[in-house]
């Protein structure tokens, strides 16, 4: 009897060993039947499920392929495409970007499928939405990988002030075209406060003003200026332009005209500020403007904004590649993606069902392109992520006129002479984290003049110069040399 | 007389400040949770509430379906896994201790060799999803965690207690080896299973990676990963608006008030739990030093 036992257990053990052999193999590929699968880092949505039918239910009327769309949380997305290109996983089109899903990793990696002249050749609406020059932006050795999603990509340095500070102060947005500008009005808040503003400047919002642009990355110090059609690279911190933001803030704060705390990029407590500032005085020095901003702000913090432009909209390479969608390598039906893509980017009724949702369900329409989104059966993802937000409704509080602004915007923008380059910093890996931890460490203090402009700058150059930034300016400039060439 | 009560009274002080090291961070978090998320940008975390408001509390009872279902996964994958794992570990323990086990040497090596060599993440995520294909099931969180190393050396140590004689007694007696197993080895290791049990308990209610990379069904994601994704979604959003133009799409604006409560309801069980199974621990670890 127990030998019996025994013979059974061995034989069952084997048995589920070449059970789990046996399982592998069929390998499942993305649907049998013509389904396209897109990953997207938009996060499950509550009415997620009525939307998604109605989306596959429109594509396979349209095109006759199944459209089934991953919405990956946002904060994991990152890591699961990375396990899912690793793994060879079978998808078809997903999300990319150059701060999210790497664009340029991912193409040396060979994950993404050359697109270019498929497009050309079936897909000629998606292909006529930009003109040549942009499509230059996202290419990569001459090949295009990924479809920009139609936004806003120029950058627009602009000035946001509270209306009634401004009243209060007696001057006008259109007394300030630059930084030093706001010197009178600093001491006119003091002045009448008493007390100093907190003033967010950070050297990223300041960059274009100054006519620099950082060409490889904002935390590596390698920039041109961008009025320099021939290219000349140079570290962007040692430049007069850096030298002068810096004393224009380091004397605002020695002169008391600023608040002494640092204030920190963080959405959450720049708001703070922003919100006890509409009563202190304070105002906004964003990234870049965009269309509708004040008018969101104005919604935010309940008092009207008015914004003044300080340059012209300028236009690089990271800002058509910011928001992209790319098609897998491995995909069995690139042809059915670039027609699910085009038809996402021209189709106003499905771009609007996949951002907004169903009519009537998940919105009401309260003008001819303006809704109302309901408070029950929510959806909404970011416009963004999915395609040519062109074609996207407004939302109550965003103006009628988004669009067209947009558009003018970026058509008038000026293209950036390194348009197109990207800058292959891969070998230089430890100098690029050396510079990286030394200007984290400096710069918070230089650009916000908390730090002493005096001794600490001396000491910021002396490091920067230690961490290599000599060599990556000299790469750089070899590179960019090539690359004209072509 | 003198001396033992200054020395208690030294213990006791550094014991009671050692204690509200622990417990104040925790009672900040309550505090936040309880707090006006307004307030809290303006003047910061503290010991009380800052405008003392439930709104936080009303937002994730208006919408419970999200962490109702996640307590519900969390809860069973923590009682599927953790009776599975027990079973299993103690089970492999049990035969390796056993001194006349034909092939100890090579299961022992086995179960060591896997705590020094892995296969990676690439390989095991190519393992669970291609060829298990458990992507998107609870089966993906339990069975990764099933056994461990240490663990199942940890019962070996505690089963080499026994002495054989009492083996062969209860075989003469008639036992079979279940009956051995069951009822006559397990009682004498109680210590040593209560304590691996929590471990394994604590392991699986913490789990939160695993459901990342696996699950994409929003019905079986566990707390945990639930927190987690509260937490990443924040930095995300400030990242996008940071490099991204268009209008700000509907961002999880996880203000810190949310964050915090969702803190206290995937840790909060756990720990309202343990005081009343603390009991049993003690009684269990000292319970066998006494030799009646």
């Amino acid at each position: 009897m127990k030998k019996t036992v025994r013979i059974l257990a061995a034989v069952l053990a084997i048995g589920m060993a070449a059970a789990c052999t046996g399982c592998g193999g069929g390998n499942s590929a993305g649907g049998d039947s013509k389904e396209v699968v897109w990953c997207l880092p938009v996060g499950t949505s509550q009415d997620e499920a009525a939307v998604h039918e109605k989306v596959n239910e429109y594509v396979k009327e349209k095109l006759g392929v199944d459209l089934r769309i991953d919405t990956i949380d946002s904060g994991s997305y990152e890591q699961k495409m990375q396990m899912m290109n690793a793994s060879n996983e079978d998808y078809d089109i997903c999300f990319t970007s150059n701060w999210l899903n790497n664009y340029y990793t991912n193409i040396e990696n060979d994950i993404f499928l050359p697109i270019g002249e498929l497009m050309k050749k079936e897909t000629p609406a998606l292909y006529g939405l930009f003109n040549e020059k942009m499509w230059d932006g996202v290419k990569v050795d001459g090949e295009i990988y990924g479809i920009m999603n139609q936004q806003i990509f120029a950058w627009a340095p602009a000035l946001l002030f509270p209306e009634k500070n401004l009243e209060a102060t007696g001057f006008t947005i259109d007394d300030f075209s630059d930084l030093k500008d706001l010197t009178p009005y600093l001491e006119k808040v003091v002045e009448l406060t008493g007390k100093p503003v907190r003033v967010p400047t950070t050297w990223k919002a300041h960059t274009l003003k100054a006519g620099i642009e950082h060409i490889a990355g904002d935390d590596v110090p390698v920039g041109i200026y961008t009025a320099d059609t021939g290219l000349k690279v140079f570290n962007v911190f040692e430049s007069p332009e850096f030298k002068d933001y810096a004393k224009l803030v380091y004397d605002w704060r020695i002169a008391g005209l600023q608040h002494e705390d640092i204030i920190f990029k963080d959405g959450n407590e720049v708001k703070a500020t922003i919100d006890s500032a509409v009563t202190e005085f304070a105002f906004e020095y964003p990234n870049t403007d965009k269309p509708g901003y004040a008018e969101s702000l104005t919604e935010e913090y309940g008092t009207t904004m008015v914004v003044k432009r300080i340059a012209k909209p300028y236009l690089t390479s990271s800002g058509v590649t910011a928001t992209l969608q790319a098609i897998n390598s491995n995909s069995e039906k690139p042809i059915d993606a670039l027609k699910v893509l085009e038809l996402v980017n021209t189709d106003k009724y499905l771009y609007n069902l996949l951002v907004y949702g169903i009519e009537g369900r998940n919105y009401t329409k309260i003008g001819e392109n303006k809704i109302e989104k309901s408070k029950d059966n929510v959806y909404g993802v970011s416009d963004w992520a999915m395609g040519n937000t062109f074609l996207g409704y407004t939302t109550e509080n965003v103006p009628d006129n988004v669009h067209e602004q947009t558009h003018e915007i970026n058509s008038t923008a000026e293209f950036s002479p390194a348009y197109g380059f990207v800058a292959d910093l891969s070998e230089f890996g430890v100098q690029v984290s050396n510079c990286k931890s030394v200007i984290s460490e400096y710069l918070s203090g230089l650009e916000q003049g908390v730090a002493d402009y005096n001794t600490v700058y001396e000491q910021f150059v002396q490091k920067l110069k230690a961490a290599g930034a000599d060599i990556l300016v000299e790469e750089v400039q070899k590179q960019i040399d090539e690359w004209k060439k072509n | 007389m003198k001396k033992q009560k200054l020395s208690n009274a030294v213990i006791i002080l550094i014991l009671s400040v050692a204690a509200l090291c622990f417990v104040l961070p925790f009672v900040i978090v309550i505090s936040t949770s309880l707090s006006n998320e307004k307030q809290i940008l303006i003047e910061g975390c503290g010991l009380l509430p800052r405008d003392f408001d439930l709104s936080t509390y009303k937002y994730i009872f208006d919408n419970p379906i999200q962490i109702i279902n996640a307590y519900k996964t969390t809860i069973i994958v923590t009682v599927i896994g953790t009776a599975l794992s027990m079973l299993f570990q103690s089970g492999i323990a049990y035969c390796i201790a056993r001194p006349d086990f034909l092939w100890k040497r090579q299961l022992s090596f086995f179960v060591y060799f896997t705590m020094l060599f892995s296969g990676g993440l690439v390989p095991s995520y190519i393992l669970i999803t291609q060829f298990l294909h458990l992507k998107d099931t609870i089966w993906a969180i339990i069975l990764p965690m099933l056994c461990g190393g240490w663990n199942i050396f940890l019962l070996r140590t505690h089963f080499q207690t026994m002495p054989f004689s009492l083996i062969e007694a209860a075989k003469i007696d008639g036992g079979g080896e279940y009956f051995i197993f069951f009822k006559i080895a397990m009682p004498i290791v109680k210590t040593g299973i209560a304590t691996v049990t929590l471990f394994v308990m604590m392991g699986y209610w913490n789990e939160w990676y695993l459901s990342m990379l696996y699950i994409s069904k929003d019905e079986i994601v566990t707390l945990q990963y639930l927190l987690t994704r509260m937490l990443n979604d924040v930095s995300f959003m400030n990242k996008a608006n940071e490099v991204v133009g268009g209008s700000a799409g509907v961002g999880s604006s996880s203000t810190i008030p949310l964050r915090m409560a969702t803190c206290i309801l995937a840790a909060g069980p756990m720990l309202l739990g343990f005081p009343f199974v603390q009991k049993y621990f003690v009684k269990g670890v000292t319970v066998g030093s006494v030799k009646g």
